[in-house]
């Protein structure tokens, strides 16, 4: 497994137009239009396959972002700098312009006395995996949400709170596997339009469906 | 045009798809980064000939696929007849469909003051604050939505959850002056530039962040 490079190193050698996100860097171009979107995808797909090395990839009609990660160390390695450096070679034949002032990713946090809980009762809810210090989408798409170390105080009014929208057949598996996990019912009244979950510190999700409503 | 409600949706028999919130959703396993390509490839030439075109994102694994028609901003009959297009798509590809694989997680916050934290968060997330006056949108459906529930005023309440906002060193400072402009207050920038927290105008917290260190006191 390659090492992961250390953020000083990551800048002195990262392509220009990237950024460092968090674990991963990114960009994001201005493709203008969706045609040239396709044409850059299939680009960098076909750099990737060459490289054996993936990045994630959204296509919408005027942007193309690009997120680059080594699952596997963890972090950012020389394959990904490697990678950045050929889709930023292919943007610039291209004609197409990176907009870096456009990238940010937003990560919410929640202040939680007894991790372990929290984070068992948030993957359920979610349908996201364990990490540390942190519950993640597997597909990496969605916000994370991470934990924060508290006193034990409390139950404050909540201004926050998150809904998960699935699909109507899987309503019922989220909310029994959230209940396993620790959480409790608060109320089924809106049921199937919404179902009112709390953790075992009594933050609230809603399990939200297209069903029920007009 | 026509624009569909979810219940008609369910009169098309669109298995591979989801109603999720505002828009209709698919997902793919693809078992490899290639398959998938070549499914994002299929897509493309099918959303240029139609001149609709979906939001795709493709990853080692998985090909995720959601429509809107953007300018209604609801679903209709152009994204039902996309949808189907995609899923034969798939099919001739031997691509399974994972629908029970879809969700689609939200943020709220309730708020006595909507447009003022409208206006706030819009600027702190760069967001698009313009489309309603009842939530923001990352302007690439990419991120999450957060949306706003009216609530009476009340005192500051403890706050749990917050926000953190990451963004390339050099932008920090344009973000924080856009959320400051927007109504918000400094709390602290003891950490900067690592984090900076601010406050919106009813004292929720969040932080504009960058991967660099705290400057030394």
């Amino acid at each position: 497994m390659p090492d992961t490079l250390r953020r000083s190193q990551v800048l002195e050698i990262q392509p220009d137009g990237w950024e460092i996100m968090l674990q991963a860097i990114e960009a994001v171009y201005a493709t203008g239009d969706f045609a040239t979107g396709l044409a850059f995808v299939d680009r960098i797909g076909a750099a990737a396959e060459a490289a054996g090395h993936h990045p994630d990839v959204t296509l919408t009609y005027p942007r193309v972002h690009v997120r680059l990660t080594s699952h596997d160390a963890g972090g950012v390695t020389d394959r990904d700098i490697a990678l950045a450096g050929e889709i930023r070679d292919i943007a610039a034949d291209m004609g197409i312009t990176a907009t870096p002032e456009q990238l940010s990713r937003i990560e919410l946090a929640l202040d939680a006395h007894d991790h372990d809980a929290a984070q068992a009762f948030w993957a359920a809810v979610l349908g996201y995996d364990l990490a540390d210090q942190e519950v993640v989408d597997p597909q990496g798409r969605q916000v994370t949400l991470w934990f924060q170390e508290t006193e034990r105080h409390d139950e404050p009014r909540q201004r926050f709170h998150l809904d998960v929208t699935v699909p109507p057949d899987q309503a019922e598996s989220r909310i029994a596997a959230a209940l396993a996990a620790g959480g409790t019912l608060v109320s089924d009244e809106e049921a199937p339009a919404f179902t009112v979950l709390a953790d075992p510190e009594g933050n609230k999700a809603c399990i939200c469906t297209s069903r029920g409503r007009d | 045009m026509t624009t569909l409600k979810p219940a008609q949706l369910a009169d098309e028999g669109l298995t591979d798809w989801v109603w999720l919130v505002r828009g209709i959703e698919a997902r793919y396993d693809t078992g490899g980064f290639a398959r998938g390509l070549e499914l994002v490839n299929r897509i493309g030439a099918a959303a240029e000939e139609a001149d609709h075109h979906p939001d795709v994102t493709l990853t080692w694994p998985t090909v995720h696929v959601r429509l809107i028609s953007h300018d209604v901003g609801a679903v209709t009959d152009r994204d039902v007849a996309m949808a189907r297009t995609i899923s034969d798509l798939a099919r001739e590809l031997g691509l399974t469909a994972t629908p029970e694989k879809l969700s689609k997680l939200e943020w709220a916050l309730d708020t006595a003051d909507k447009p003022a934290a409208v206006r706030f968060w819009a600027a702190v997330l760069g967001y698009d604050g313009d489309s309603d006056p009842n939530e923001v949108t990352d302007p690439d459906g990419r991120q999450v939505t957060l949306w706003f529930q009216t609530s009476d005023a009340r005192e500051d309440a403890r706050q749990r959850f917050h926000v953190d906002v990451h963004v390339a060193p050099e932008q920090a400072q344009a973000r924080i002056d856009a959320a400051l402009a927007a109504g918000g207050t400094l709390v602290s920038e003891s950490a900067s530039p690592s984090f900076t927290v601010i406050a919106d105008p009813e004292g929720n917290k969040a932080c504009v962040c960058t991967w660099q260190p705290a400057a030394p006191k």
